[in-house]
């Protein structure tokens, strides 16, 4: 497996572990006081940020280390 | 059935989208047979469209067979009633385009170089042909498929009461039947001819509509209600006057907890990856350059539907008609109604005369997921008995024979489908399938060890594999709700299950199982063989 590869393995992993997982379970406030960012609930925007990192990561293997 | 509000009225509407859309599904059938005629080799062209298939329809047959209505239903049903957490489990999506690319191309270029058609073909060539691994791999996929094939047929017929809501039934030959049983009918019969016409090239082509229309519905349902909510400003003041809980994730133990998202991320995406009705498209792709632009689209498109469109439905539809002390608002008897509720409301105001037309393009794109899945494995279904069940019975057949074998378990698998959702309605038989359609992924899953062995490791035997997958599948017949069935809910290990469950993904514990069963009997058997006494050679 190549640098690049392993890179942007690792991140990916890193990003399904702590998107879903325990991340979001710490930027999310409390059920009485939900946390929100410009606005809009944090923890909408966190699924955002790490669909972002997760699709990114595809799409840059595929057009870079699969190609 | 209260799926359309009551103040809709579409006219004859309905008839004339729903009659166009059947007769282009026809059309594309008997294309796909034109497009056949002659091929070399009989079985690869009906089940693998020759391995030809270029990169706007695999991406899309791909897509359209990973969702069925569920994406269009059930996902904004859950945001609508459960708030934002459910969303994290949409994580899945960029994890499966990886797979459609890293394992799914793998595949491919196996397929391509041994002529395998189904995922047993490839398994049992690898660990050397057994009649028990082969049965067990086909049983696995039976699981996932047929369950698939009927909950799918059945929800078509749901549609299109809704989609005929004035119409109280049909009078055929003196008999009466009701929409939904006459949707059943019309459905079933037009998805298994335009199967039987053209098999993996006429579903493919069929996906490509199917899945454009799916597309379309959802991003348009989430236009209509940041509209409906005054624009980006006004939707996120709204939803943020939303109850905490709903915005926020639930505790350890609740459901959509993080961990269950982790592990359903992880290894339910993969599950739906290695089902066999998508292995069959990764046999199918052209190129590897196919699958790699195929998992580029899933990885962008999928997600962008997702976020942009029916999960901010779910979300703002919270808003827009809030649930009063626990109970739904008039004009939706569950959750899974909010995107049928919120268009048929928004779309005559936004839309204007255009609106109902719009209505009923969308429900019947929402019948078109449901017809998109079923026929995908429907025509896996016939693979999956042909090639692993009927062949190795009758070793001798001509690929004439068995492609004929093939179109007749169509017929009859969709006769006993539509059979079974109309005369078993009330009975319990339904009941019980539909328990195995929520255990679905799960059993596919169980593919995955074996999979990753073949592709990457190459350490595993033919009896640690036979093992294996048969732990993981029983592992899996353990959990409730089919625990609850087999044993009953007070069982102890019942009882050990659902708490299990709580935490984590089914399909992951059965993985887990699996793998333990499948190192451990694959090291002692490699040993045995590794200390039999080698054969002298002749002088």
């Amino acid at each position: 497996m190549s640098k690049p590869a392993l890179l942007l393995a690792a991140i990916f992993v890193l990003a399904l572990l702590m998107g879903p997982g325990p991340g979001a379970m710490l930027i999310d406030g409390s059920a009485d006081e939900p946390a929100f960012w410009f606005g809009i609930p944090a923890l909408y925007l966190w699924t955002l940020l790490w669909f972002a990192v997760m699709s990114g990561c595809v799409v840059t293997a595929a057009l870079t280390v699969w190609k | 059935m209260s799926m359309l509000a009551a103040s809709v009225d579409l006219g004859a509407l309905p008839y004339y989208v729903l009659g166009a859309y059947l007769l282009l599904l026809l059309g594309l059938g008997v294309a796909s047979l034109l497009k056949s005629r002659g091929a070399e080799n009989v079985e690869a062209d009906y089940y693998l469209a020759g391995r030809g298939q270029g990169l706007l329809v695999t991406s899309l047959t791909v897509m359209a067979t990973y969702f069925s209505g569920f994406a269009i239903l059930t996902f904004p049903g859950w945001v609508y009633s459960d708030g934002i957490a459910p969303m994290l489990f949409a994580l899945n999506l960029p994890v499966a385009a990886a797979g459609i690319y890293v394992i799914g191309n793998r595949i491919r270029k196996l397929g391509q170089t041994h002529g395998h058609i189904t995922p047993a073909d490839l398994i049992s060539h690898h660990y050397g042909d057994s009649a028990l691994l082969r049965f067990l791999v086909a049983l696995v996929g039976a699981l996932y498929v047929i369950p698939y094939v009927m909950i799918q047929i059945k929800a078509g017929g749901i549609l299109a009461q809704g989609l005929f809501q004035n119409v109280e039934h049909l009078t055929i030959l003196g008999q009466q039947f009701s929409i939904e049983d006459t949707g059943i009918a019309i459905l079933s019969l037009v998805t298994m001819l335009y199967v039987l016409l053209g098999g993996m090239r006429s579903v493919a082509w069929t996906d490509v509509v199917q899945g454009l229309l799916l597309l379309s519905a959802m991003l348009l349902s989430g236009v209509a209600i940041v509209y409906a909510l005054g624009g980006v400003g006004g939707y996120f003041e709204e939803v943020s006057k939303l109850d905490g809980k709903l915005l926020t994730m639930p505790a350890v133990g609740e459901r959509f907890n993080a961990w269950s998202a982790v592990t359903f991320c992880a290894f339910a995406s993969l599950a739906s990856i290695v089902q066999p009705a998508q292995w069959m498209r990764f046999y199918s792709a052209r190129s590897s350059d196919t699958l790699r632009k195929t998992a580029i689209v899933f990885s962008t498109v999928l997600p962008v539907c997702f976020l942009l469109g029916v999960f901010l439905v779910g979300l703002g539809g919270r808003a827009l008609y809030p649930m009063i002390d626990g109970a739904l608002p008039e004009g939706m008897s569950k959750p899974d109604d909010i995107v049928i509720h919120v268009i048929s409301q928004q779309f005559p105001e936004i839309f204007g005369s255009l609106g109902p037309f719009l209505i009923a393009l969308i429900l019947v794109a929402v019948m078109a997921a449901s017809m998109s899945t079923a026929d995908s494995n429907l025509h896996a279904l016939s693979a999956v008995v042909t090639r692993d069940l009927y062949h190795p019975l009758r070793p001798g057949s001509s690929e004439k024979e068995r492609a004929w074998v093939g179109r007749a378990v169509i017929v009859l698998a969709t006769v006993v489908a539509a059979g079974l959702t109309y005369w078993g309605a009330q009975g319990t038989l339904l009941k019980t399938i539909t328990t195995f359609f929520f255990m679905a992924m799960a059993f596919s899953a169980q593919l995955l060890p074996l999979t990753i062995d073949i592709l990457f490791l190459k350490k595993g035997t033919r009896q640690g594999a036979i093992a294996g997958l048969a732990a993981g599948t029983l592992t899996v017949f353990l959990f409730p709700p089919l625990g609850s069935l087999i044993l009953g809910d007070d069982h102890l290990v019942t009882l050990l299950t659902a708490d299990l469950k709580t935490l984590f993904d089914v399909g992951f514990c059965g993985i887990l199982v699996n793998t333990i069963v499948f190192v451990s009997v694959s090291r002692f058997t490699r040993k045995r063989i590794n200390n039999l006494p080698k054969p002298t050679p002749r002088s």
